[in-house]
């Protein structure tokens, strides 16, 4: 799940986590976001895998809850949705107006706000399609999870993450980990 | 006065406002009012041909305004209506 030497302050990068998987356009420009780093817990990060390994061959999706601050996007919380694309959920995820009402909802409750969501790639790289910029809300985080089934059994392979720009294009921001739970 | 609650991915272009209000008597004319004064929210609610975005649900109080008359429902005094979206996406 790292890749090189873990900085001193315990966050580490991702990316590339093994061999890339399937293709896909990218439909990403320059436009910077207006957070460049985001944060996620080891907790956080491994229930985001659990759900896109468990939707497979299908995608995976839910919300992802947390706070802004100076040194960046912190995610504390995932909330797993029901994949609401019917038969189209192995190339499609979508989300109700009803779970973003109640993603909302809990996010205020716990003094969060909800910053990004995140959905699976079955089979595909970890990089936005032409559906997914179609869809795209500004100032939320996109993270994607690229699942390889073509082992022995399914492997989260990359997890990237991207955010609308002003132009409606989305530019990569940097994604870390933290080995330990924030409190 | 009618008002149009905005989610919080967009409450970026409102100043961090959640909520504007206008004396607009119908859905359209309040968005239309809304994007007027926040004119950054325009890409994000309405595509090159104006349509409202695919995405974008609009609410009338608890009923989506594909269930009345669209963008043409019209509003009493003192409704509040709501954007909300319906997150969308995937690998085709």
């Amino acid at each position: 799940m790292t890749s090189g030497t873990p900085p001193s302050n315990n966050w580490s990068p991702l990316g590339h986590l093994g061999k890339p998987t399937g293709s896909n356009t990218a439909h990403s420009g320059n436009a910077h976001p207006e957070a460049l780093v985001i944060r996620c817990s080891f907790d956080v990060l491994e229930k985001m895998k659990r759900v896109s390994l468990g939707a497979y061959p299908g995608e995976g999706c839910g919300f992802l809850l947390g706070n802004d601050g100076e040194e960046g996007r912190q995610i504390r919380l995932v909330l797993t949705v029901d994949n609401a694309a019917g038969e189209d959920q192995l190339r499609r995820f979508q989300m109700t107006p009803l779970d973003f009402l109640k993603a909302e909802r809990t996010a205020a409750k716990h003094g969060m706000e909800v910053l990004g969501i995140f959905h699976s790639h079955p089979d595909h790289r970890a990089i936005p399609s032409t559906h997914d910029l179609q869809g795209a809300l500004p100032h939320l985080s996109y993270v994607i999870l690229a699942v390889d089934g073509t082992g022995p059994s399914p492997e989260v392979v990359e997890i990237r993450s991207w955010q609308l720009g002003d132009q409606r294009l989305f530019a990569e921001e940097t994604l870390q980990s933290q080995r330990t739970n924030t409190p | 006065m009618n008002a149009i609650i905005i989610p919080t991915p967009l409450r970026k272009f409102t100043g961090g406002a959640g909520r504007f209000e206008s004396p607009a008597e119908s859905v359209q004319d309040l968005l239309e009012d809304l994007v007027q004064s926040h004119e950054g929210l325009r890409p994000h609610l309405f595509d090159n041909g104006g349509d409202l975005r695919s995405f974008i649900r609009v609410y009338v109080g608890d009923e989506d305004i594909h269930e009345l008359d669209g963008t043409a429902t019209r509003l009493s005094a003192g409704t509040e209506v709501s954007i909300i979206p319906a997150i969308a996406g995937g690998i085709a």
